[in-house]
């Protein structure tokens, strides 16, 4: 019953290390590779794809991912990170709103980066979203066979500079090494256009959990080109949860049962159920919500139509993002040949009508989609490697780049929606006599002003002494095919290379993240532990599950004396002793009681094969007699 | 705040021509490979982006030809395609990609094509200025006179006059701005094109179509600048 793979002799010479794609979802993540020229998401021992992209710090330190996070929601909700993308490479003040309704506490001392307060630790966004990464990769080794140390990860196209350095510096805390930022729309166009083969004008409408990109493509002979992005780094899904939960239930509850005590436990609960009736209203006209208190029972129909009276300001939003992406790309609606649908809240049916009046046609949705954009960044990743040939991505920059001059003007060097890598240069000198340093202050957004705009960086470039208007600094703007920014400058005057310190308004610097890199290794030991702990814990639940699943057939055996009592009576007290040290903390005690029940369960195991066998063979002569 | 920067116009123009390979140091010519060695060679700063996309210094560019040359071009220089490569290659792709990108987002659109051209031919640093065409002194004058009164008058059947006023000045706005548009697409771009192909052009003709294009040119965008802010003005 060994479930490591092993290595197929003769194929394993000069192979290179997979790259894999990954999702890092506001609600879910997943992870996909390449495998004989198609995508392919890796599951878990139960065929789920998905992880709840969900932390859980247990008090005693130690952590839990995904699943095995989820009860901390309700259990212990300030312990229990959830949506933390909507944190990240974000300052304090950007996150006001979120701050209010996430149950988790952010530390006030910090404006710069957001850190989340855990007991008596904090955590950056980065450091979170590391440990969601790490689970991803754990599950990829396991499947692969194979270390994994290499990733595409994918970004909302509206992500900002910050926001793309911060998921980077979050693969690097993981230790993966993170090639390619990718963003989620084009990944998906990817995923499709390598399924369909098709040629034309593509709009991708993605709506996930937290946020919204919409994408105009361009296919041709293997060129994806993007012709412009849209979207909204705040508005998903988990908007829509909240406009239910808590612009309408949570106020009905207080109402019915005044003097309840509003907790962070009362307010998951809610957007919980909440979430739940959104679900079932994708197919039912009504949904019943139905939350347990400690004072009585809060019961409550929601009929569709007045949830989308409740989302339509949701949705609406998205369509003007919509129209706002398809003017910069110079089309009308009529003329985008095939619309896609990506992200699980596209199954919300108002959202799916919506998009197709807007369009004038049925959107698709063929691939599933909650798993297309980890599809897509796999096929990103089977281009770098060189395994998918003649595919290539031609992706923009969503918000236009400019520096601030005086008086608080921006002007602007790269244009929103320009092909990327791209760069832009521009000539500086200084104001004052002997001036040793200028300030280029970089900014992000479409603004007149600087302040309205997002501020990415102050760049502190040093100049030799000099009189004032003398120097020739050059400055090079460069943004990568990541959508990343990189400022380099020389100066004319003396020719040399000007040194350019960096102060990122909104991320951290290269120093933190090698910090953080270090910590992670300090506890790569515990997280392996707690990795194993859950597998094998997991590993003996669905064996406790299959086992129960034949009693009913080995008593049978034992009536038709194939099994002695003795032998059931074996196979129960085991699988009772399996029972008892799933609860321990050492995942050794748990692996001893599962080969235990594997040694006990052995002969039964040939006795169902046997009779599985006969059966079909009983099966097959009937057939014959049939014919 | 003092150490804010100070920005200079930066020129165009100035050929910068390249002749060994940087790795096998053989002489290179315009390949984007060394023939002897077969690395990536970098376009060059200053290139052009005429001689960057490989086609002649002409304004009547058929976006049906850019478009493939685009795409083979970021099929030989994109950062995909060398991740396997040498740092410094990676970073010769990285760049010429760049420059690849810049000039195709220029030259597929005919006005910043023809404004690239003309900083590029008079060598000058920064785009030609926005300027008021003479002849419609009056109008514009006439048309902040209106859109004053319309901000601030509060009388409503006022406002519906003024409304239908101001639309009336926005339609004749338009036209003289597309009046522009078609005096160079229709007349100047296929003047310096006959003129490229001339062995000899006279100096003399070139000069006075790059001086009518920049004029156009700022007539065109000074227009344009009022017409968004009657659009503005009127969508409150």
């Amino acid at each position: 019953m060994s479930k490591i793979p092993l290595p197929i002799a003769g194929a394993q010479q000069h192979r290179e290390p997979k790259i894999v794609g990954i999702d890092l979802g506001t609600t879910n993540s997943l992870v996909a590779y390449m495998r004989d020229g198609a995508p392919r998401v890796i599951a878990d021992e139960v065929g789920d794809s998905l992880i709840p992209s969900i932390v859980y710090f247990d008090p005693k330190g130690d952590v839990l991912v995904g699943q095995a996070a989820k009860g901390g929601l309700f259990e212990h909700p300030e312990r229990t990170v959830y949506s933390v993308k909507r944190l990240m490479g974000r300052g304090l003040a950007d996150v006001e709103e979120d701050r209010r309704l996430l149950p988790y506490m952010l530390s006030d001392q910090h404006r710069e980066v957001v850190r989340i307060r855990i007991g008596d630790r904090q955590y950056t966004p980065p450091e979170i979203s590391a440990h969601l990464l790490r689970a991803l990769k754990a599950r990829a080794e396991r499947h692969l066979g194979e270390a994994v140390t290499q990733a595409v990860i994918t970004v909302p196209a509206y992500f900002n500079d910050s926001q793309r350095q911060a998921t980077r510096d979050a693969g690097r805390i993981a230790g993966l090494d993170v090639l390619r930022i990718v963003n989620e729309p084009t990944a998906a166009c990817l995923a499709y256009g390598l399924h369909r083969r098709r040629e034309g004008l593509m709009a991708v409408y993605d709506l996930g959990g937290g946020t919204f990109d919409i994408s105009i493509l361009k296919l041709r002979e293997g060129i994806f080109e993007v012709q412009s992005t849209h979207g909204d780094t705040h508005l998903g899904g988990d908007d829509m949860d909240r406009a239910l939960g808590y612009d309408v239930i949570l106020p009905e509850i207080r109402e019915r049962f005044p003097g309840l005590s509003d907790d962070a436990e009362l307010r998951e609960r809610v957007r919980d159920a909440a979430e739940r009736a959104k679900h079932q209203l994708s197919s039912a006209d009504e949904a019943e919500v139905r939350i347990s208190l400690p004072v009585g029972e809060f019961v409550r129909t929601v009929r569709r139509d007045e949830f989308e009276r409740l989302i339509q300001p949701i949705v609406e939003r998205t369509l003007h993002s919509c129209r706002q992406a398809l003017a910069d790309a110079g089309v009308t609606p009529r003329e985008i040949d095939e619309v896609v649908l990506v992200g699980g809240s596209t199954r919300v049916p108002l959202v799916r009508r919506r998009v197709a009046e807007l369009f004038g046609k049925e959107p698709h949705s063929e691939l599933n989609p909650d798993e297309v954009v980890a599809l897509g960044a796999a096929v990103q990743a089977g281009i770098l490697a060189g395994d998918v040939q003649d595919l290539l991505l031609l992706d923009v920059n969503p918000l236009s780049l400019g520096i601030e001059t005086y008086g608080g003007a921006v002007e602007k060097l790269i244009p929103r929606n320009s092909t990327i890598p791209t760069s832009a240069r521009n000539v500086f000198t200084t104001a004052a006599e002997g001036q040793t340093a200028i300030i280029v202050h970089v900014v992000q957004g479409e603004r007149e002003l600087a302040k309205d705009n997002r501020s990415l960086a102050r760049f502190n470039i040093h100049v030799p002494p000099m009189p004032a208007g003398w120097p020739r600094l050059e400055v090079t703007f460069l943004i990568d095919e990541n959508g990343i920014l990189s400022v380099s400058a020389n100066e004319h005057r003396s020719g040399a290379d000007a040194q350019v310190e960096v102060r990122p308004s909104c991320g951290l610097t290269e120093d933190e993240v090698e910090q953080m890199v270090i910590e992670s290794f300090e506890h790569a030991e515990d997280d392996l532990r707690i990795r194993q702990l859950v597998e094998a814990r997991v590993e003996a639940e669905q064996n406790v599950l299959a086992t129960e699943k034949q009693l009913p057939l080995a008593e049978e055996f034992v009536r038709s004396g194939r099994m002695t009592t003795r032998e059931l009576e074996i196979i129960r007290k085991t699988m009772e002793s399996l029972k008892t040290a799933m609860a321990s903390d050492d995942h050794r005690v748990i692996r001893q009681r599962l080969e235990d029940l594997d040694l006990a369960t052995r002969n039964l195991a040939a006795l169902v094969m046997d009779l599985a066998v006969s059966e079909r063979l009983k099966g097959h002569a009937l057939d014959e007699a049939l014919q | 705040m003092s150490d804010l920067a100070v920005s200079i116009p930066t020129e165009k123009g100035s050929n910068d021509s390249r002749n060994l390979c940087w790795s096998c140091r053989s002489e290179v010519r315009e390949e984007p490979l060394c023939p002897t060695c077969v690395k990536l060679q970098p376009l060059g700063r200053s290139s052009d982006y005429f001689s960057v996309m490989g086609v002649p210094r002409k304004l009547g560019l058929d976006p049906k030809v850019l478009e493939p040359v685009f795409h083979a071009l970021s099929r030989r220089f994109h950062p995909d395609v060398y991740r396997m490569a040498s740092p410094r290659e990676r970073i010769i792709a990285l760049e010429n990609s760049a420059l690849l990108n810049q000039a195709y987002r220029t030259l597929r659109d005919p006005f910043e094509r023809t404004s690239y051209l003309v900083q590029l031919e008079q060598g000058r640093a920064s785009e030609a200025a926005e300027s008021p065409p003479g002849a419609l002194f009056e109008e514009i004058l006439e048309a902040q006179e209106l859109l004053g009164e319309y901000k601030f008058g509060d009388e409503e059947e006022e406002r519906a006059v003024l409304r239908a006023r101001i639309e009336a000045q926005r339609d004749m706005f338009r036209s003289e701005q597309e009046s522009r548009a078609r005096a160079l697409t229709g007349r100047i771009f296929p003047d310096w094109d006959a003129l490229q192909d001339q062995p000899q052009a006279d100096p003399q003709r070139r000069a006075a179509l790059l001086a009518e294009m920049s004029r156009l040119l700022g007539e065109r965008s000074y227009l344009k600048r009022v017409l968004n802010s009657l659009d503005e003005a009127l969508s409150h």
